[in-house]
């Protein structure tokens, strides 16, 4: 059975016990066209505690040798060993209960994808929660935020192709550079107003300093967005598409990078002092 | 300039990588470099080190990404 197969039947099993999970992590990023190597199975579960977990775990045919493992964010992250592999290396099958970075349950189910992997159709974390879920302290978590976002674009740009979304929701939500210069070639920032109503709708800075030099006359949005006031001056003054656009955009994103990397670090030494 | 503070952030241990040394770089030069976009002429500017070194660590480009 290869890795694919294998979590398919996992999240299987526990649909069968009773158990809803979407999954995230490595096999949710190979699902969406990431090419990546991966041995854990991260899910995220309708469940709240741990200790339902660790009872309700071993009564399922599938998991009746799981070993439960140590985890520092014990109130909201378990993980169990659940094999080895050929190497020898520990197979794990993680779960979050809570995650700082995503919403409850409910809501990542509402938003969730059905996707055939390993051969069954089984839910995935929304790529957009797939992204956000990733925005932590670790470098190579950022590093497959980069090319979820330019697939993220691709299937926005495909749904406003196939009018599943409109233009101000795609230029609302266009995060790759690549994204960007697609935008900008088939002439997608034409209108000023249009522009200002997609700023509106944006969260995040890169994309409100991509649309930014199209759409001048709106001013406030910027600084709720964590763009810094001195990119807004600057963004004023620059010719949109120009390199001198794109390196603003590059520290807008740079900076809620850090932004975020902080957030994940205080709320890891929280839980640690906890 | 900026080869030689990346090389010092190396040479002190302050990076275990030269990745991790220019991620640093550049994160403790934003405001530095927004000073470059509002100064530099457009061709001194696609020509800095310290802003090739940004676009480099950024989101690639269209013709990057077919590659």
């Amino acid at each position: 059975m290869n890795p694919e197969q294998k979590l398919a039947e996992i999240v299987i099993s526990l649909r069968g016990a009773g158990i809803d999970s979407l999954v995230m992590g490595g096999h949710a990023a190979r699902y969406y066209g990431i090419d990546r190597n991966t041995i854990d199975y991260d899910l995220v579960t309708s469940l709240t505690s741990p200790e339902d977990l660790r009872q309700r775990l071993p009564a399922i045919d599938n998991f009746r040798e799981a070993r439960p493992a140590p985890a520092w964010r014990h109130r909201d992250f378990a993980r169990f060993e659940i094999g080895r592999l050929p190497d020898g290396r520990e197979e794990y099958l993680e779960f979050w209960l809570r995650n700082h970075l995503l919403g409850d349950f409910v809501q990542l189910k509402q938003r969730s994808e059905i996707g055939v992997y390993g051969g069954h159709s089984i839910p995935f974390l929304s790529i957009a929660d797939l992204i956000r879920s990733k925005e932590t302290e670790r470098e190579s978590d950022w590093q497959d935020i980069a090319l979820l976002e330019e697939i993220f674009d691709a299937r926005k740009f495909a749904a406003f192709r196939d009018g599943r979304c409109d233009l101000p929701d795609l230029l609302a939500n266009i995060r790759s550079r690549v994204g960007m210069e697609r935008a900008i070639d088939q002439g997608l920032l034409a209108d000023p107003n249009l522009v200002a109503s997609a700023i509106a709708d944006s969260q995040h800075p890169a994309t409100i300093a991509f649309l930014w030099p199209s759409a001048r006359q709106i001013d406030a949005r910027t600084e709720a967005a964590y763009l810094d006031p001195s990119l807004s001056a600057t963004l004023r003054a620059v010719e949109a598409g120009s390199s001198k656009h794109f390196a603003i955009v590059e520290i807008a994103r740079r900076g809620y990078k850090r932004h975020a990397m902080d957030i994940d670090r205080a709320d890891k030494q929280t839980q640690i002092e906890s | 300039m900026v080869h030689s503070e990346i090389d010092d952030l190396l040479l002190r241990g302050k990076a275990a990588t030269a990745y991790e040394a220019e991620e640093m770089f550049l994160d403790s030069h934003l405001l530095d470099l927004v000073q470059l976009v509002k100064e530099l002429s457009n061709d001194n500017f696609e020509r800095h080190e310290a802003i090739k070194l940004l676009m480099s660590h950024g989101s690639r480009p269209r013709e990057d990404s077919r590659r």
